[in-house]
């Protein structure tokens, strides 16, 4: 009992220390998620749309080319890219909280790029503090929820025993994640390594916020897909014409993000809106009920969106290029002026 | 498999005491040992977690390597997986050497016995660990006479632990010889000192006479001091993870590039170096003594303030205590020690400097760190006569006595560090300026940011130049990577800017930060060696100890260093 009373007050005494220390800390230096969020504590309330997601939206949606649309057609937004290369839940869901956090004006329209929890590290990244930054207990939870309770369903004993087993290292990594950001973990010592090598903390520049301030960046160098490439993306996009994506729901954690991401929106007085972007794909996940179930703009569709999936407006098979991001963003507020019109 | 030219890069990681996964494991190990009932059943568990603990340094993961075992795939397991089979071939031979020695009816066929023990434990260490030098210096022989070595090289990887295993096993059988010892009749006891994880790998290298003797009684948790072993581990780690680490980003830095720093940049990557080495391996001692402690176990002392030393004498009784007393006693005192002529005293003390460095390393770096050692120790012999007969003398040197010994540590902590820089001219920064490279078993790594570049299945060997080569996928190569700087440059141009205060270059590193955090650690451990404020913790109540505690390992990971550098002894 003694010994029992002893391992509480050192957690305690470990945790409080680490409370501490994290409430003096600057921010994580993120790279593309401070800048945007620096930005944005300045300049937040001037935007009442925003665009939330992976390099599908960074690089995908032109907020100054969908503000002037929307503008014509009656419905002047004022919008920002909040997109991050690599970002999928719950890490976005983090990202808009924090964007979000002290915001006073009413929204007007989130544009959420529909994605499951996605619960592998990439082995590369995780001794980053972009895979740290986002592990409080909220988001480790959302995971560890998705690791614990995946779906199941029509799954074999065979498969289930496999992705359990595949899984589990997996609650390992994030567990030690979410210790490493709350105890800010190495912040200490990358600011005694600065200094004892007498350079300079490198400060993260605006260029990730973008040329115009919107939080918009194109891929650079422009490339088109050429060769085998191109032969295999044609060969995915005509399966994909003849088979569409099976629509998948994912795991109850997945779909509780995004009921989560809608309230949060809500609260704020804007619409969420799902976006599906043009990508070749097998599967699709989309929210299970009505209820998560607001606006779903489903762009992987070959069939219904052909000029987007031509090879001259791709960069690959799970992105446009700057071309296709023009029509994109174009297509988006074709959507939505036809949802508005209803 | 493993002899072949072309060899698959190992994928295994060895367990290091400062990750999370360790103190998880440890925490299983502990749990269960104590749980157990039985000595008998404790050393089995004991032992079964030492070979597990061990055999993850090779298999890397569990989950992909017994499938491609038992399915036979062959060429998809981690080179070196099988090296925990010579941990166990070291053990039954010696535990048959040890009764063969016992039950020998002639002196001659107990000699016998140790020296078979002898030949083929060194001889196992001597393959692994010196083939590869042994080879690239006949190759150097045959390119300085003009011809061209014809066979392919063999590229052989030295299995963790081997130096320090194979004389721990070593110290039982000679022990046994010299009849200090008995022959221990239990398998068990002898493969579990042999093994005993917290040391099996890096050290302290453990004497028979002192471990076998306690595996024989049933410890009890309540006479482990669990607080003392709590305070150590976290000192051990506060110094490998936060100190050493960290010191290592100015030594790295200025052993990368040693001809472009000015004297002020020399002196502090070599103090960092000193300081990173010492934190390092005295902070892994602690805490593999901490977890054996907590296993009811006890270690020797592996370090006693060896930057306090007043000669070098003194420096080798506080430094890596468990291999200068090894060497004192099974190789100085062989060879006859000091049992004759002053120059036959020398010759020893030489040799065994010699080989203690060549121990450390395959490389004429490490002979030479050695052999200042060894001329260190002679030459302090041949003041002590001296010094008899000039008292006045003697007391004025007694002033600057250990500052002098840590300036003679400090010079011959260089050719130890230096390794030989490399560069390729498509691996440069954005002036086009080459990136300095280092060479290790797995490939040449950016010397700056520990980078793996160039992968060890990318090279090969020019035969004519012997110049490293990087091939493109075809098989053909692709360009070269030079050798900028050799180890002996390296040493050269350090020691040029540390005894002459020659400017090599322009560049400072570590600057007035780095001088002061260096003070501060030393002034923290001159009152560490004074015991001034070691047994405060001891007087407290738990509740405020277990505070104080949890604190400490917040700041402690706050400051450490997230990017995990290996242990330096762990490649010895």
């Amino acid at each position: 009992m003694k010994g029992l009373l002893n391992i509480l007050i050192f957690t305690a005494a470990l945790f409080a220390t680490s409370a501490l220390i994290s409430s003096r800390q600057p921010p994580p230096p993120v790279p593309i998620v401070q800048p945007k969020l620096t930005w944005l504590a300045e300049h937040g309330e001037q935007y009442d749309t925003f665009y939330l997601g992976s390099s599908r939206t960074y690089r995908q949606i032109i907020p100054q080319l969908f503000d002037s649309l929307m503008t014509e057609a009656g419905q002047p937004t004022r919008s920002f890219n909040l997109g991050v290369d690599g970002m999928r839940p719950p890490e976005d869901t983090y990202l808009l909280e924090q964007a979000l956090k002290n915001r006073k004006k009413p929204l007007k329209y989130v544009f959420v790029e529909c994605n499951a929890i996605r619960v592998p590290i990439d082995p590369e990244k995780r001794d980053t503090i972009r895979t740290v930054y986002w592990h409080d207990w909220t988001r480790t939870s959302a995971v560890t929820s998705a690791i614990l309770k995946p779906d199941f369903k029509k799954k074999n004993w065979r498969d289930r025993g496999k992705e359990w087993t595949e899984r589990w290292p997996d609650l390992y990594e994030h567990s030690l994640l979410w210790l490493r950001n709350t105890t800010e973990m190495g912040r200490g010592g990358d600011w005694l390594k600065d200094r004892i090598l007498n350079r300079k903390t490198v400060s993260l520049g605006m260029h990730d916020v973008g040329p115009l301030r919107d939080g918009f960046n194109e891929v650079k160098p422009p490339r088109i897909m050429e060769g085998v490439e191109l032969a295999t993306y044609e060969t995915d996009l005509a399966e994909m014409l003849e088979k569409p994506p099976r629509v998948v729901h994912a795991e109850p954690a997945s779909q509780r993000e995004l009921l989560y991401k809608k309230q949060l929106i809500e609260k704020h007085g804007g619409r969420m809106v799902l976006v599906i972007p043009p990508m070749t794909q097998s599967r699709c996940f989309l929210p299970e009920d009505n209820a998560t179930a607001p606006l779903v703009l489903n762009f992987a569709d070959p069939a219904k969106y052909p000029e987007l999936f031509e090879a001259r407006h791709r960069l690959d098979s799970g992105h446009v290029n700057t071309l296709g991001a023009e029509l994109f963003t174009r297509q988006i507020v074709n959507q939505m002026k036809g949802l508005s019109a209803k | 498999m493993l002899l072949a030219a072309d060899i698959a890069i190992p994928s295994a990681q060895p367990i290091l005491f400062v990750e999370f996964r360790f103190l998880w494991i440890f925490a299983i190990i502990f749990l269960v040992h104590w749980a157990l009932r039985s000595n008998t059943s404790r050393k089995v568990w004991l032992l079964t977690a030492s070979h597990v603990f061990y055999t993850c340094f090779f298999i890397g993961n569990p989950l992909e390597f017994f499938p491609n075992l038992f399915a036979g795939a062959w060429d998809r397991l981690p080179v070196g997986w099988w090296f925990p089979a010579l941990l166990w071939g070291s053990t039954i031979m010696d535990y048959y050497v040890g009764i063969g020695i016992e039950e020998a009816k002639t002196d001659r066929r107990k000699k016998t016995w140790v020296v078979m023990s002898l030949l083929i434990n060194l001889g196992v260490l001597c393959f692994f660990k010196y083939y590869g030098f042994f080879e690239e210096n006949v190759r150097m022989v045959f390119r300085y006479l003009n011809l061209e070595p014809t066979w392919e090289p063999l590229k052989v990887f030295l299995p963790y632990g081997i130096s320090f295993y194979t004389f721990q096993s070593l110290s039982y059988s000679i022990e046994v010889y010299r009849k200090h010892l008995p022959a221990e009749r239990s398998f068990l006891n002898l493969a579990f000192f042999i093994a005993f994880f917290p040391q099996v790998v890096a050290g302290p290298i453990v004497r028979a006479m002192t471990f076998l003797p306690q595996t024989l009684t049933r410890k009890k948790l309540a006479d482990v001091d669990v607080r003392a072993c709590l305070v150590m581990f976290l000192m051990g780690f506060i110094k490998k993870s936060c100190i050493g680490d960290t010191l290592a980003q100015v030594s790295d830095a200025y052993f990368a590039d040693p001809d472009r720093y000015d004297v002020f940049g020399t002196w502090m990557g070599v103090l960092c170096y000193a300081g990173q080495i010492y934190c390092d391996f005295s902070g892994y001692s602690d805490m593999a003594i901490s977890v054996s402690r907590l296993l009811g176990y006890e270690l020797c002392q592996n370090f006693n303030f060896p930057y306090f030393s007043r000669n070098i004498a003194d420096f080798w009784r506080r430094w890596h205590m468990s291999l200068s007393s090894w060497l004192r006693d099974y190789l100085y005192i062989s060879l006859g020690g000091n049992r004759g002529s002053k120059i036959f005293t020398y010759r020893n003390l030489m040799l065994t400097m010699l080989l203690g460095g060549l121990w450390h390393g395959a490389s004429w770096n490490f002979a030479f760190w050695g052999a200042l050692h060894g001329f260190a120790l002679i030459a302090q012999r041949e003041w002590q006569r001296i010094a008899e007969i000039l008292p006045k003398v003697e007391r004025v040197v007694g002033y600057i006595a250990v500052p002098l010994t840590f300036y003679w540590v400090c010079l011959a902590w260089v050719p130890f560090r230096a390794t030989p820089i490399y560069q390729n001219a498509a691996y440069a920064d954005n002036e086009g300026q080459p990136i300095p490279l280092f060479y290790t078993a797995g490939g040449f790594q950016d010397a700056r940011e520990h980078e793996m570049v160039f992968p060890a299945a990318s090279l090969g060997r020019d035969n004519k130049t012997g110049n490293w080569v990087v091939k493109a996928q075809d098989g053909k190569p692709e360009s070269v990577i030079e050798m900028r700087l050799s180890g002996f440059d390296v040493t050269k141009t350090t020691l040029r800017s540390m005894v002459f205060f020659q400017e090599n270059g322009r560049k400072d590193l570590g600057g007035n930060f780095c001088l002061v955090l260096l003070a501060i650690l030393a002034l923290v451990h001159w009152i560490n060696s004074r015991n001034l404020l070691s047994t405060w913790w001891r007087k407290i109540p738990d509740w405020l100890f277990s505070a104080i505690l949890g604190s400490a390992v917040s700041l402690a990971l706050y400051f450490k260093l997230v990017v995990y550098k290996q242990f330096i002894y762990f490649q010895f």
